[in-house]
């Protein structure tokens, strides 16, 4: 437990002092480093399940919306839910929750969903369990799209709530944080990690695998609809397409560019991720460099985003972070550190973690 | 009995799109265990080859649209999975993620996101009737060209040296490459093969539409994917018949479902496909406990 306290604090820390520096920035870093800090929340909720089980779910950001239509439903002032949502059914019409409550219902609520898809999901592995997923993501899109009487459907919906300011937002990010290395720690995260590197090996000890998988499976949706009404409220706004393969392939990429194991890499990775895309953005709406212009350009964010994650996965599989937690990143590296490939792939085996 | 007749004419058209693509899906994971998310980019780019060409006489066009599409596919496995290969499974996803995500934008900066539209042999959107079931020449068109490429593709995996390597490949790579066969070689034969049913595909879905756009690769891959999955990742055979049965599955929601739960038809459709996904995790023409046993 001593462990994931340190690590946990240093990860605040850094999110805290991150948060800081984008704080003193004018109005639009502030806006990017809000933009970063629902990431996080969503990167390190994906990291609960996919970091630690392995397995790759493309379906977390159906929890996601979810979480981001609770979240509006249960905040929206009821003149304009009248007004947006007319023939909501009345139990749903009269909710008013306050903010942090709101956070915590969708997190509730997608968790329980995932409860209900967990039984199948955990069954299954490697890329049967991603496609399965991929195809929760697919028919949650397609309800969002369509459930007009709770969603508006593709007109989505106006939140009109105050939207939360940047140390609110560092707080869920911590609290996101301190739950992903708190699960690390427990029996079952460990017992799940020992099943990511090798299901037979840890099944022959005695691992269930589908109940820690499911545990897992359950807490990041939590933290993910989290993620989701956080993403709500400091919008203002949403409609289904916000939670669907643009979002999903953001998510990813800065789980893979971190390093796709530890609660760090999630951290990392999305920082990394959002300066480089803040940084694409400036560039895409044309600027003048030493008086040439560089005309502007939509797409080109996203093109370099792309490209940034193939050179990561070419180049270096494990993620920015290699595979090691912050706490051991800061410690010096060990010396038996050799380069060229890695042992398991000498013998073509397929690396268990990429 | 018409309503009957037309649905399986339905059936068969959209089927025969699923089992295109699906084809294509299978044909590469067998090999690499790569789920190509790509593959609708490779339909995408195809079709705005059409979009430029449509001018042209169509063999011109087709022709344009097939060599555009495999000289992309046998790029892409040369750029971005060659280096990959080996890897686990999720990693060769997540690169064609990436790969898909690059070229989806590459085409927005050259053609921005507005769609285009084409009209592709005008002459097929007649149709026959015979009494009072009507079908268009571009579904006998679609069919009858599906079933020809699937012949000429059984045909060239049985009788022709490379063919029979790359099902070797597929059985065992390492022990087809003990043998001697050149993994390069197959790994590429395979994707040549992806991008010449991709580029056939692309014509026929820009003929049957008529629109093209950034995203219009991905209806296709995602119902190529699931049908593969519905019928045995990597089982060609099962590919062909995942995608049949898929299309009849689609046709069927089309007709059956209340026009209030129309707009649910995916949501359906995959629901489905997860619930069987989770009865049979190794599709229907994989064996059911091809799991490891502790």
């Amino acid at each position: 437990m001593r462990t994931a306290a340190v690590r946990a604090g240093l990860l605040c820390a850094v999110v805290v002092l991150l948060a800081a520096a984008g704080d003193a920035g004018g109005p639009r870093l502030v806006r990017a480093t809000g933009t970063a800090l629902i990431m996080l929340v969503l990167v390190v909720g994906l990291s609960v399940f996919i970091g630690t089980s392995g397995v790759f779910s493309f379906g977390h950001l159906a929890f996601m919306g979810v979480g981001a239509y609770v979240t509006v439903i249960g905040r929206l002032s009821p003149t304009q839910k009248s007004f947006q949502l007319p023939h909501l059914p009345a139990p749903l019409a009269g909710l008013e929750l306050s903010a942090p409550v709101a956070v915590l219902v969708s997190g509730a609520v997608a968790a329980v969903l995932a409860a209900v898809l967990a039984a199948p999901v955990v069954r299954l592995s490697g890329l049967t369990a991603s496609l399965a997923t991929f195809a929760i993501l697919i028919a949650a899109n397609s309800v969002f799209d369509n459930w007009e009487t709770v969603t508006r459907g593709s007109a989505g919906l106006i939140l009109d709530a105050d939207p939360p300011g940047i140390w609110t937002l560092v707080l869920w990010a911590c609290l996101a944080v301190v739950v992903a290395t708190a699960f690390q720690q427990t029996r079952t995260g460990m017992r799940l990690a020992a099943s990511r590197e090798d299901e037979v090996a840890a099944r022959a000890v005695g691992v269930r695998v589908w109940y820690e998988r499911g545990a897992a499976f359950v807490l990041s949706a939590f933290v993910v609809g989290a993620a989701g009404s956080l993403f709500a409220q400091y919008f203002s706004s949403l409609n289904p397409d916000s939670f669907f393969l643009t979002l999903t392939f953001m998510a990813v990429a800065m789980l893979v560019v971190g390093g796709l194991t530890t609660v760090s890499g999630a951290v990392l990775g999305t920082f990394v991720v959002s300066a480089a895309l803040e940084a694409l953005r400036v560039v895409e709406r044309g600027l003048y460099v030493g008086g040439w212009k560089v005309p502007s350009r939509s797409g080109l964010a996203e093109v370099g985003l792309a490209l940034v994650l193939l050179v990561v996965l070419l180049l270096r599989p494990s993620g920015l972070t290699g595979g090691r937690e912050i706490d051991r990143l800061l410690r010096r590296r060990p010396t038996s550190r050799r380069r060229g490939p890695q042992p398991e792939e000498k013998h073509g085996h397929p690396a268990r973690t990429p | 009995m018409t309503t009957a007749a037309q649905w399986v004419v339905d059936a068969l058209t959209a089927g025969s799109f699923y089992a295109l693509f699906a084809l294509g899906i299978a044909l590469i994971f067998g090999i690499m265990q790569l789920v190509n998310f790509a593959h609708g980019e490779l339909i995408m780019v195809g079709a705005y080859v059409v979009y430029l060409t449509h001018a042209w006489p169509w063999p011109l066009m087709l022709a344009a649209a097939v060599a555009a599409v495999v000289v992309l596919a046998l790029a892409m496995e040369r750029i971005a999975f060659r280096p990959v290969r080996g890897a686990n499974p999720a990693t060769l996803l997540i690169t064609s993620f990436a790969v898909s995500f690059l070229l989806q934008n590459l085409a927005q900066m050259v053609f921005t996101t507005l769609p285009k539209s084409a009209d592709v042999l005008p002459g097929l959107s007649r149709s026959v009737s015979a009494g009072r079931l009507s079908v268009s020449w571009l579904s006998v068109v679609t069919i009858v060209t599906t079933a020809a490429l699937l012949a000429g593709l059984a045909l060239f995996l049985r009788r022709t040296r490379l063919g029979v390597q790359m099902r070797a490949a597929a059985e065992d790579f390492q022990m087809a490459r003990l043998c001697g066969v050149r993994s390069n070689r197959v790994v590429a034969a395979a994707f040549a093969i992806g991008g010449l049913l991709a580029g056939v595909g692309a014509v026929l879905l820009v003929a049957q539409t008529g629109g093209i756009s950034i995203t219009m690769g991905l209806a296709p891959v995602l119902f190529g994917f699931t049908a593969a999955a519905v019928g045995g990742l990597g089982s060609l055979p099962g590919a062909v018949a995942g995608g049949y049965l898929l299309g009849a599955g689609t046709t069927l929601l089309q007709y059956a479902l209340p026009y209030q739960l129309a707009g649910y038809r995916d949501a359906f459709l995959f629901l489905g496909v997860f619930a069987l996904m989770s009865v049979r995790p190794g599709g229907l023409l994989r064996a059911p406990d091809a799991a490891v046993r502790v």
